[in-house]
């Protein structure tokens, strides 16, 4: 399981840019993307953070590194697949300005994904987690049992990862050549 | 994510995220969740995933410092608003056999509730209704709720919802009276308490039905019939009167002490009072049998004084009895 330290280091680094790498991943053909995805987090879950300088760059090498061990795996790879992962092309990752994960930018987006949920699962979400009212008090509150508020915070959870998956683009990034793609253990980042 | 066995995967990898952010499982649960992550690596992205994403919604907490509890109160009323529309299986079982037993269910209501909830005080008499329609093809009805100390509750259309401490209601037109266990419909009056995932119904007067969440039987409780349930239990019985006039003493403002301990007496006379009793030593183990006014907590310490022998202290905020 994660260490505090990782899970923080994952969520505040890696997982906002999940929908980029997911879009960078939907044009290779003969993958599936969200199992490249789960892959890629088992990779990350190893990784230590504090050797890694540029989280975003490091999560697309991660992902395209999981990419080429399939394609190595598979039979019959497309030829524009295998062009474009050895074209070197991805995903402008350096640490621009834009590029650095905004807190508020995180929490506008937070904010907006609670509000879309249901409002059961909402009114559970904001009482549990954003004020800080435990499973009991939440459950007094609501007048429902223990065992529900868990299951919708589950529900609420599995819809927010929907939306860090789904999430849109906060801002425009180009496709630029990236040198550094070789053996993604030799580049962290 | 459309792939059903995706949705699948990250809705189990959701539940076991939340089961360990709730507390360490049991090592029958961790067995489990342990051959689960076995069975395929994606399982374990999948856990691992949505325990970055649970640590990722740490940081709304941010979001209660532009959300006052009154927006709390909000979301709370808003959630209660939403709940006709989203049954549970539970509530559609209660619903079905109400339909079957011709239970009156009350019109759904389209106003936002009413919080209300006391501290070391009660709230007695609460008009309920305003004269409104109360039932399908009924007149007005006329409904009371008494809170009792340190106890919740909600109120919208002619439903009263009990989320903690005890209450009594009085209605002369159908009424539903709910809790986390039990749901009744009544017309007269009661006595509905919650307390430490027990809930009770006692029934002084008039008429009240419910649905058995065990066995799924209607149950018409007779007046003076009390009924005890927590999430996997429910037992009934008949009081005697002491025992009635003893369960609903507060509401008369009196406590009947039957040889409980000092201790047990002095944290009732507590809860009702803002001069606040203290007990030292060995004489909180002493019993006290008696009748007293709750609201008289000096009373009651000049009795213990002169019953028990004990010596007290009185200063402007506090009582110490040694």
């Amino acid at each position: 399981m994660l260490s505090e330290t990782q899970a923080r280091w994952l969520a505040e680094e890696i997982l906002p840019h999940e929908a980029d790498v997911r879009r960078w991943l939907s044009r290779f053909s003969g993958i599936d993307v969200d199992d490249v995805i789960q892959e890629a987090w088992i990779a990350l879950s190893r990784t230590e953070p504090a050797t890694i300088r540029f989280p975003r760059r490091w999560f697309f090498k991660v992902a395209r590194n999981v990419v080429l061990q399939y394609y190595r795996r598979a039979r019959i790879v497309p030829l524009s697949s295998l062009s474009d992962i050895t074209d070197d092309t991805l995903v402008d990752s350096e640490p621009g300005p834009e590029q650095h994960v905004s807190a508020r930018e995180e929490l506008q987006f937070l904010s907006q994904t609670i509000s879309d949920l249901p409002p059961r699962c909402r009114a559970i979400f904001t009482l549990h987690r954003i004020h800080g009212y435990s499973r009991k008090d939440c459950a007094s509150r609501l007048g429902l049992s223990e065992n529900v508020i868990e299951k919708q915070m589950a529900r609420a959870l599995r819809l927010i990862g929907d939306a860090y998956a789904q999430r849109e683009k906060d801002h425009e990034t180009g496709y630029r050549s990236f040198p550094h793609v070789g053996s993604w253990q030799n580049n962290a980042g | 994510m459309s792939d059903p066995g995706k949705t699948t995967r990250d809705e189990v990898a959701s539940s076991w995220a939340m089961r360990l952010a709730c507390g360490h499982l049991t090592a029958n649960e961790q067995a489990v969740l342990d051959a689960w992550l076995a069975t395929d690596f994606r399982n374990q992205g999948a856990m691992i995933r949505a325990q970055v994403v649970w640590q990722a919604t740490e940081r709304t907490a941010a979001l209660a410092a532009g959300q006052p509890e009154a927006q709390t109160r909000a979301a709370v009323a808003q959630f209660h608003e939403s709940r006709p529309a989203r049954l549970t299986r539970r509530q559609v079982s209660w619903a079905a056999v109400a339909s079957m037993t011709a239970l009156l269910w009350p019109r759904q209501s389209h106003e936002m509730g009413r919080f209300y909830r006391t501290h070391d005080n009660m709230a007695e008499n609460i008009a309920l209704g305003n004269g409104r329609e109360t039932g399908p093809g009924k007149g007005g009805g006329n409904s009371q709720l008494s809170l009792d100390c340190y106890s919740q509750a909600r109120v919208y259309g002619t439903t009263i919802e009990l989320l903690a401490g005890r209450c009594v209601t009085s209605s002369t037109a159908p009424t539903w009276i709910m809790t986390p266990y039990l749901r009744v419909t009544a017309q007269g009056r009661l006595q509905a308490s919650l307390f430490e995932r027990q809930a009770s119904i006692l029934l002084f007067s008039g008429s009240a039905q419910m649905l058995d969440p065990t066995n799924g039987q209607r149950l018409v409780l007779r007046p003076g019939e009390e009924v005890v349930a927590s999430a996997t239990s429910l037992t009934r019985r008949i009081l005697s009167a002491d025992d009635i006039a003893m369960q609903t003493s507060w509401m008369r403002g009196v406590v009947e002490l039957q040889g409980q301990p000092l201790s047990e007496a002095v944290a009732l006379f507590n809860r009702y009072n803002q001069r606040k009793i203290f007990v030292h030593g060995n004489a909180g183990a002493r019993v006290v049998i008696g009748s007293f006014s709750l609201r008289d907590p000096d009373a009651f310490v000049s009795a213990v004084r002169s019953i028990l022998h004990v010596d007290s202290v009185a200063t402007p905020g506090r009582i110490d009895l040694y």
